[in-house]
C-alpha cells in the first residue's frame, strides 16, 4: 500500500512538473486510430524534425481521441505558462508553420487554432474560441471519456495522476458492498445495448455460488461504424482495467478477461502495456496492496464475427468452441465460462466504474434522467457535418445530437439509424426522442452500443435497409431458423424492390418474415435483425410504396427505379457535370442550361455530386409526361 | 426436489432440471419439434417447439427452457402455433417443397413407378427419406398448402465423394442432430457448422471428406438426420422398411445386437437395436451387411466341377455325390476346414459330422493359423474374458493392440465414456491408431518390439518399485506401471492386431502374468465372430501331427479354396459366395448367410447370441448345418435329423465336450510343408474367408490390401 502512494505521489509530481507547469512547450498530438488513420504519424514526424531543425526543446504527448473525428488530425501546443491551444486538421505543412510561429515568433496562429482550454481572459485576448464551447462539444458532458485526449494513454502514471485507482482504492477500503451499493444507486445500466442494470449483473455474479469465478469485459465492438469501445481503449486503457479489477474484486473473481477484436492492434497493443503497468504497480496478480485479493488480466483476441458480441457466443469462443449464441438461462452469472459464474459487461460499462466508485452512486444521478442516470458515449457518423466519438447525458434528444452536436446536414436530413445494424432507422418526426433505453424501445430500435449514423436525402431507405439486413445475413452464426433463414428472405425482398420488381405483397411478406424472427430467434441478433426493415417500413412506408408501386427511387440511388433531369431554373451552366459524366450524356454550351440525355446515362451519380446548385434531380421515369410531378419535385 | 407447474391447464408436479419438453413428452402431451433428439443435449436451433409462458414477452423453445415452479406454459396457443407455421414455411422455403404442399401429393405416390435413378433429390417422391421425414410430417400435420415465402434452392453440390453415405446439404436443415450425434455420443469430430448467416453449413472441417477428416463410418449421423441430406447409398432408393428383425452381427467377437431393415424378403439396411440396449454399431455392421448378404454372387444352386467345366446338379444329385466321395474315401483322407465365422450349431454338426459320418479326425478352423502359436494361452485367458460393460468399472484400461478407426469403434467410444468418467487411457500400438489422441500415455514401440514394452510392464508392477529408466519409452513404461499398480480397477484390453501379432505366444504368456500381478480384469476382442464358440465345440483341436498334405477329399466350410493344393484332392465347396479361384474338382454348394439361418453365436465374453433368419436365401442354398445333415442321413448314419437350429442347439448346450478335446498342438501344424494351414492365413475384416474389401466397394477404401 505504501509502496502504491509512493507511485502516486511520484505520478502526481510527474504530471505537475511535465504537463501542467512544464518549463518546456507541451505538443499534444491525437494518435488513436482515428488521428492515425488521419495522418497523424506523418505529423507526428514532421513535429520531430521541425523542432530538431529549430532547435527547440519541446515535450510531445500522444495522447487519445477527444472526440471530433471530422477535425483529426489534432495537434495542440501548451507553451510554458500559456494554456493548451487546439489546431485542426493538421497537415505536415500546417503543423511546421504552426510550430514556427508558436515556438520562435511567440505567435499563436490564431487563425489557425480551433479552440483552447484556457480561461475567458485568454478567449477575450486572443479571440480564439474555448475549445469546448465549440458547438460540437458544448452539449457534450465528459464522464468516461473525461481522460481521452488528455493523458498519454502508454503512460500509466498520467492516469494515476488523474485520480487513477482511486476508485478501486475506496472499494477495497469499503468493501464490495460499498461497491454494490454505489453501483445501485449510481443505475447504471448495461452499456453493450441491452441495459440490464450493473448492479444486478453484478450481485448475481456475486451471490452465485463457485470457487472460481471471472469477469469479461466484452471490447467487440462489431457493429460497422462503431467505434466507442476502441477509442475508449485506445485513449485511456486504465480506466476499463481499473473497472475490470474493481468488478473483479466485488463479485469475487480471480481472473479477468478482456476479449477485444483482433483488428484493434493497437487497443490491444495499449491494453497489454497497461496491464505491464498495472502489474508493475502491485495492482496485479497475488495478495493485491496487501489486501488478500488475488486477480489477474488476459487478452482474448477475438477473430472478428459481429456475433461473438452476444454474450454467450463470447463466452463460446473463449472456450475455443465456435462463436455461437445458446439459449439464457443459464445466464452467464451462473454458468459461464468454462461452467464457472462469470460477469460480463461492455468496455464503456467497466469504463464507467471507477469514476462511480470515486464519486459515489449519487454523484452519477447528475447526469441524465431517472431510470437513465449517466452518460452514454456514442461514434456519430454518416452525413453530419460533425462526426465523431461523442458523450451526451442520457435523456438528450436524437435532434440535439443530430443538429447540435452534429451540426446538421448539408442536405436536408432524411434520418439516423440508432442502435447499430440490430437498431431502428429513425426518421424527421422521430427527431425529439429522448435516447433512453425505453424511449428508443418504443421507436422500434435499440439502445446498442452506440452506433448513430445519419442520413441526409441522398440516402435511399429500401437500400439502406438492403445494406443492414446484409450484415445481418452474412453475420449471423446461421443456427437458428428464423435468423439464418428470415434475413435472407428479407434481402431478397428488398432486392427485387430495388430492382423495381417489387410487389405490394412483399411488403406483407417482409413483415411477416420480421415478426417470426422478432419472436422466435434464439438470441438477439436474430431478435433485432428485422428493426431496420420493420422501423423504416413505418416511418418511411411512403418511400417504400413510390417504390413498389411507382417503380421510383427519389433519392435516386436504386438504380434504373430514376431518371435524372437536369432542372433549367437551376442550372447556370456552369459545364461541372459535362466534365465528370463518363457517358457523355450531358450536353450544353457555357452558361447555357445544360441538358442529360437519359439513354445515356449510366446513372452513375457524378454530375448529382458535383453539382453545387442541385440542379440534377432524380426524378420518376414517366415525369416528362407528369408535370405536376416535376412542379411537385420542385417545390 | 419436485416442482408444480401447468401445462395446458394441467397442473404437473415435475424433477427441479426437467426441461418444458420432457414434462410434455411424459405426459402425453405432444409439441412438435425438428432439432431434439433423445439422447442428444438440447440445442434450440430450429424453434420448432415454442411455447407461451405466462409473464414472458417472447416465446421461448420448450427443450432449453428449464421447468421453474408456479410457471404456465400454453403449448398449443393460436400464438404459437402461428409461429411454428411460419417457421416451418421460412424451412420449406429453403427446401425442395413443391412435393409437399403440391395438391396432387396424394395420387402421386401409385404414380412414381420409374426407376429412379437422379443422384439429385429434386422433389419429395423421390428422396431417400420419402415417408420418413419429419418434414412430411410436420406439413401434414399443420396443414400447410403454400408457403408463402419465394423458394431458394441452394444449389450445393451432391457430395458423393465418401463411401457409404452421399450428402445433400440443399436439403438440410441445420438441426445439427449429426453434429452433435458425431460430437456427444461418438467423441468424434467429424462434423461442424461451417460458414455463417446464409452460408452456414453442416461440413467436415476445411471441407475435407470424411475419410480425410477421421469419420469411422459409425452412420449415426444418417439415422439421427430428419431429412434426406443423408443417404446410405445402397439404401437410398429402397424406401421405408416394411419389418425389423433383431439379431447380431456375425462381423466380429463383439456380438453387437442390430435390427435388419426388411422389405421385400431382402434386407435393405441394419441398424443398431436400441430396444436391446445397443446404441452405435461399427461401419461393418451399419453399412456391410445389406451388401455382404446381397451380394450378386451369392451361391443359390448346387455346383458339380469337373476337368470338363462345371454343371449345376439337384440337391439330390449334390448331397449323393458327396456321400459318395466320402464314403469311398480312405481312413484319415478326409479333412474339413471350418470357418470361425459359423454359428454354434453349424460347427457343433461340423464336428459332429466329421468324427461320426466322415470317421476323421481332421476338423481345423483357420482361426488356428491365423492366432497361431498363441492360441493354447488364448484359450485359457478366454476363461478370464469379461464383456465391455466392465469399462465403466475401470480407473485405468491398458489397450493392446487395439484400433478402433474402422472396426469395433463401439469399444472406441465405450473407452472414450470411460476416459470421461476418470478412466486413464493407455495404449500400446506401434502405430497411429483411433486412440493417439485420447490416450493419456500412448507406448509406442517400434513395430515389432511390442513385446519388449509389455516385458518391461511386467517386470516393473513384478518389482513394484520405481527404477532409473534411460530410455524415453522405458520411463513411460515406468510411469504406466504405477499408475497400474495403485489403480483400483485396471482393464486390459487385447485387440485383434495384439491378438494375432506373430510375437502372439511370448505376449499372450505376458499379458497373462500382467493380468495375475495387477489383478486387471480382462477384455479380449478377437476379430473373428464366433472364436469361443469355436473353443468351445472343440473345433479349434484336435491333437494330431499327421499331416493334412495328402488329402482326398477336402471340405471347405465357409473358407475359401488354398490356393495351392498340391495333392489335387475332391473338394466339397460349401460357402455363401463362389470360390475365388477355379476347383479343378468338386462340389459347390450354396449356404445361407446368417441372416438367413437361426442360430447361436458366443460373444467375446463367451455369451450366447442369437440370430434370426429375417429373409429367405437366396435360390436352393440351405444352412450349412442342415447341408452336413443331408450329407451325414445319406451316408446312413444316425442322430443328423434335426428338424431346426433349436434341436440342434439343446443337443449342443447339454454335450460336455472333454478336455482332451480342447488339446491344441499347434506348433506341429505351423511347420513348413507340413499342412495346408501354412497357405491359409486368413485375413482381417473378412467374411466366411473373404476380405470384405473384395465383397464391399467401400471397404476396398477402408482396409487397404
Ligand atoms: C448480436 C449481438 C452482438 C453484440 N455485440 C456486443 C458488443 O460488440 N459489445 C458489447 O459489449 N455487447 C454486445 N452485445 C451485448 C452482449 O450480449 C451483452 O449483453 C453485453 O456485453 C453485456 O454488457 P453490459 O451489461 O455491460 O451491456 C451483443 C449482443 C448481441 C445480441
Ligand atoms: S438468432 Fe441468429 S445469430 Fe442468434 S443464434 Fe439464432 S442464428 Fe445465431
Ligand atoms: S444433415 Fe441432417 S441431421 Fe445434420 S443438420 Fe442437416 S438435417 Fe440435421
Ligand atoms: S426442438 Fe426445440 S428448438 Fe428445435
Amino acid at each position: 500500500m505504501n509502496r502504491f502512494n509512493s507511485y502516486r505521489e511520484e505520478a502526481l509530481q510527474k504530471w505537475d512538473s511535465q504537463m501542467v507547469h512544464s518549463e518546456i512547450p507541451v505538443i499534444y498530438l491525437g494518435t488513436a486510430s482515428c488521428g492515425i488513420a488521419a495522418g497523424a504519424l506523418d505529423v507526428l514526424g514532421t513535429i520531430q524534425q521541425t523542432l530538431t531543425e529549430l532547435g527547440q526543446p519541446a515535450r510531445i504527448v500522444q495522447v487519445g481521441c477527444i472526440g471530433p473525428c471530422y477535425l483529426e488530425p489534432i495537434m495542440d501546443i501548451a507553451m510554458p505558462g500559456g494554456p493548451r491551444v487546439s489546431y485542426t486538421n493538421v497537415t505536415p505543412q500546417k503543423a511546421k508553420r504552426i510550430l514556427q510561429a508558436n515556438l520562435t515568433e511567440g505567435d499563436l496562429a490564431p487563425k489557425m487554432a480551433k479552440g483552447h482550454f484556457g480561461d475567458e481572459a485568454f478567449s477575450s485576448k486572443t479571440g480564439i474560441p474555448k475549445f469546448f464551447d465549440l458547438p460540437m462539444l458544448k452539449p457534450q458532458v465528459r464522464v468516461i471519456l473525461k481522460n481521452c485526449g488528455f493523458i498519454d494513454p502508454e503512460d500509466g502514471d498520467h492516469y494515476l495522476a488523474q485520480d487513477g485507482y482511486a476508485g478501486f482504492l475506496k472499494v477495497l477500503e469499503a468493501g464490495p458492498q460499498y461497491a454494490l451499493e454505489a453501483l445501485k444507486e449510481s443505475g447504471l445500466r448495461g452499456r453493450g445495448g441491452a441495459g440490464f442494470p450493473a448492479f444486478k449483473k453484478w450481485e448475481l455474479a456475486r451471490s452465485a455460488a463457485g470457487e472460481q469465478k471471472y469477469v469479461v469485459c466484452n471490447a467487440d465492438e462489431g457493429d460497422p461504424g462503431a467505434f466507442m469501445n476502441r477509442a475508449l481503449i485506445e485513449s485511456d486503457p486504465h480506466a476499463v482495467l481499473e473497472g475490470l479489477l474493481i468488478a473483479g474484486y466485488t463479485v469475487g473473481a480471480s481472473q479477468g478477461i478482456i476479449y477485444v477484436r483482433a483488428e484493434y492492434p493497437l487497443a490491444v497493443k495499449r491494453l497489454r502495456k497497461a496491464i505491464g503497468q498495472m502489474r508493475s504497480y502491485g495492482l496485479l496478480g497475488d495478495d493485491i496492496l496487501g489486501s488478500g485479493f488475488s486477480f489477474d488480466i488476459n487478452i482474448k483476441e477475438g477473430a472478428g464475427a459481429f456475433v461473438c458480441g452476444e454474450e454467450t457466443a463470447l463466452i463460446a469462443s473463449l472456450e475455443g468452441k465456435r462463436g455461437m449464441p445458446r439459449p439464457r438461462p443459464p445466464f452467464p452469472s451462473d454458468s459461464g465460462y468454462n461452467g464457472c459464474p462469470t460477469l460480463i459487461n461492455n468496455t464503456e460499462t467497466f469504463g464507467t466504474v471507477p469514476a462511480i466508485m470515486r464519486n459515489g452512486g449519487e454523484w452519477y444521478q447528475q447526469f441524465g434522467v431517472p431510470g437513465n442516470y449517466g452518460t452514454k458515449t456514442f461514434s456519430l457518423v454518416g452525413k453530419v457535418k460533425h462526426t465523431g466519438l461523442i458523450e451526451v447525458p442520457l435523456g438528450t434528444s436524437l435532434r440535439q445530437v443530430v443538429e447540435e452536436v452534429g451540426g446538421g446536414t448539408e442536405l436536408p436530413f432524411k434520418a439516423v439509424q440508432t442502435g447499430g445494424p440490430l437498431g431502428g432507422c429513425l426518421g424527421a418526426s422521430q427527431l425529439d426522442t429522448p435516447i433512453t433505453y425505453e424511449a428508443m424501445r418504443d421507436q422500434g430500435s435499440i439502445m446498442g452500443s452506440g452506433g448513430l449514423i445519419v442520413m441526409d436525402e441522398s440516402t435511399c431507405i429500401v437500400d439502406m435497409a438492403r445494406y443492414f439486413i446484409g450484415f445481418a445475413l452474412r453475420e449471423s452464426c446461421g443456427n437458428c431458423t428464423p435468423c439464418r433463414i428470415g434475413t435472407r428472405v428479407l434481402i431478397d425482398r428488398l432486392e427485387k424492390i430495388i430492382r423495381g420488381e417489387g410487389e405490394p405483397h412483399d411488403l406483407e411478406v417482409m413483415r411477416k418474415a420480421a415478426d417470426t424472427m422478432v419472436k422466435t430467434s434464439l438470441c438477439g441478433l436474430g431478435q433485432a435483425a428485422s428493426n431496420p426493415v420493420t422501423s423504416s417500413l413505418n416511418f418511411f412506408a411512403a418511400e417504400y410504396e413510390s417504390h413498389v408501386h411507382d417503380h421510383y427511387c427519389q433519392a435516386g440511388v436504386c438504380k434504373g427505379l430514376f431518371q435524372y433531369v437536369i432542372l433549367a431554373e437551376r442550372c447556370n451552366g456552369c459545364g461541372l457535370c459535362v466534365k465528370v459524366c463518363p457517358a457523355n450524356a450531358i450536353a450544353g454550351k457555357l452558361r447555357e442550361t445544360h441538358t442529360l440525355d437519359a439513354n445515356l446515362c449510366t446513372q452513375c451519380h457524378a454530375c448529382v455530386e458535383v453539382c453545387t446548385k442541385q440542379a440534377i434531380l432524380s426524378l420518376p421515369l414517366s415525369a416528362e409526361q407528369d408535370h405536376l410531378l416535376l412542379s411537385e419535385a420542385l417545390q | 426436489m419436485s416442482l408444480q407447474i401447468t401445462i395446458d391447464g394441467r397442473s404437473l408436479s415435475v424433477e427441479k432440471g426437467q426441461t418444458l419438453l420432457q414434462v410434455a413428452r411424459e405426459n402425453g402431451i405432444d409439441i412438435p419439434t425438428l432439432c431434439d433428439f433423445p439422447g442428444l443435449p438440447s440445442h434450440g436451433s430450429c424453434r420448432m417447439c415454442v411455447v407461451e409462458i405466462e409473464g414472458r414477452s417472447n416465446t421461448p423453445t420448450a427443450c432449453t427452457t428449464l421447468a421453474e415452479d408456479g410457471m404456465v406454459v400454453q403449448t398449443n396457443s393460436p400464438i404459437v402455433q402461428a409461429q411454428r407455421i411460419e417457421l416451418l414455411k421460412l424451412l420449406l422455403s429453403e427446401h425442395t417443397s413443391s412435393c409437399l404442399i403440391c395438391t396432387e401429393k396424394s395420387h402421386c405416390d401409385e404414380c412414381m413407378v420409374t426407376l429412379r435413378k437422379a443422384g439429385v433429390t429434386t422433389g419429395c417422391r423421390s428422396c431417400s427419406m420419402d415417408g420418413a421425414c419429419a418434414l412430411q410430417d410436420l406439413v401434414e400435420r399443420f396443414g400447410i398448402t403454400e408457403i408463402g415465402y419465394p423458394v431458394r434452392y441452394r444449389m450445393l453440390p451432391v457430395q458423393k465423394q465418401d463411401p457409404f453415405f452421399d450428402r445433400d446439404y440443399n436439403l438440410c436443415i441445420l438441426c445439427e442432430r449429426c453434429v452433435r450425434v458425431c460430437e456427444e455420443n461418438h467423441f468424434s469430430s467429424t462434423l461442424t457448422l461451417a460458414g455463417r448467416g446464409t452460408d452456414a453449413i453442416v461440413s467436415t472441417a476445411f471441407g475435407r471428406t470424411h475419410i480425410e477428416a477421421g469419420c469411422s463410418f459409425c452412420g449415426a449421423c444418417v439415422e439421427v438426420c430428419p431429412t434426406g441430406t443423408l443417404s446410405e447409398k445402397t439404401r437410398k432408393w429402397d424406401g421405408k422398411p416394411e419389418r425389423e428383425v433383431s439379431t447380431t452381427c456375425p462381423l466380429c467377437s463383439l456380438g453387437c445386437q442390430i435390427d435388419l431393415l426388411v422389405k421385400n424378403d431382402m434386407v435393405i439396411g441394419s441398424l443398431p437395436a436400441h430396444a436391446s440396449g445397443s446404441d452405435m454399431l461399427c461401419v461393418k455392421g451399419r453399412f456391410g451387411i445389406t451388401e455382404l448378404v446381397n451380394h450378386p454372387t451369392r451361391l443359390g444352386h448346387p455346383i458339380a466341377v469337373n476337368r470338363e467345366g462345371s454343371l449345376p446338379v439337384s440337391w439330390e444329385q449334390a448331397i449323393e455325390a458327396a456321400a459318395e466321395k466320402i464314403s469311398s474315401c480312405a481312413p484319415g483322407k478326409y479333412g474339413m476346414l471350418i470357418s470361425a465365422d459359423c454359428s454354434n450349431e453349424t460347427l457343433y454338426v461340423a464336428r459332429k459330422f466329421v468324427r461320426e459320418a466322415a470317421r476323421s479326425n481332421h476338423l481345423r478352423t483357420s482361426s488356428t493359423a491365423l492366432y497361431g502359436d498363441g492360441l493354447p494361452v488364448l484359450q485359457r485367458l478366454y476363461g478370464l474374458a469379461q464383456p465391455l460393460s466392465v469399462l465403466s468399472e475401470a480407473d485405468i484400461i491398458l489397450c493392446l493392440g487395439f484400433d478402433g478407426t474402422y472396426a469395433q469403434s463401439v469399444v472406441d467410444v465405450g473407452l472414450h465414456r470411460a476416459k470421461k468418467h476418470g478412466a486413464k487411457l493407455v495404449t500400446l500400438n506401434a502405430n497411429e491408431h483411433s486412440l493417439s489422441k485420447a490416450a493419456d500415455e500412448w507406448l509406442r514401440p517400434e513395430p515389432g518390439e511390442e513385446a519388449d514394452v509389455i516385458e518391461m510392464l511386467v517386470e516393473n508392477t513384478r518389482m513394484g518399485e520405481q527404477q532409473n529408466r534411460l530410455s524415453p519409452i522405458a520411463s513411460q513404461a515406468q510411469r504406466v506401471s504405477d499408475m497400474l499398480l495403485k489403480s483400483r480397477q485396471a482393464i486390459i484390453l487385447l485387440g485383434p492386431a495384439f491378438l494375432t501379432h506373430p510375437d502372439n505366444l511370448f505376449l499372450l504368456k505376458a499379458v497373462e502374468r500382467l493380468v495375475a500381478q495387477t489383478a486387471a480384469q480382462l477384455i479380449i476382442l478377437p476379430d473373428s465372430a464366433n472364436l469361443a464358440g469355436a473353443f468351445r465345440t472343440g473345433i479349434i483341436t484336435p491333437a494330431t501331427t499327421a499331416g493334412l498334405q495328402d488329402l482326398e477329399v477336402l471340405h471347405l466350410v465357409g473358407e475359401t479354396v488354398p490356393p495351392h493344393l498340391p495333392d489335387q484332392p475332391f473338394i466339397l465347396y460349401q460357402n455363401i459366395y463362389p470360390p475365388r479361384r477355379d476347383l479343378p474338382a468338386g462340389l459347390i454348394l450354396p449356404a445361407a448367410a446368417f441372416t438367413e439361418e437361426d442360430g447361436t453365436f458366443l460373444d467375446h465374453a463367451g455369451r450366447t447370441r442369437s440370430i434370426q433368419r429375417a429373409v429367405p436365401a437366396p435360390g436352393e442354398a440351405l444352412p450349412s448345418w442342415q447341408i452336413l445333415c443331408r450329407i451325414a442321413r445319406k451316408l446312413g448314419v444316425a442322430g443328423f435329423d434335426y428338424e431346426n437350429a433349436a434341436q440342434v442347439r439343446a443337443e449342443y448346450e447339454t454335450t460336455g465336450f472333454t478336455g482332451a478335446d480342447f488339446a491344441i498342438s499347434v506348433p506341429g501344424l505351423l511347420q513348413p510343408g507340413l499342412d495346408v494351414f501354412q497357405w491359409v492365413r486368413r485375413e482381417d475384416h473378412a467374411y466366411m474367408g473373404f476380405p470384405l474389401g473384395t465383397l464391399v466397394a467401400g471397404f476396398r477404401r477402408l482396409y487397404p490390401e
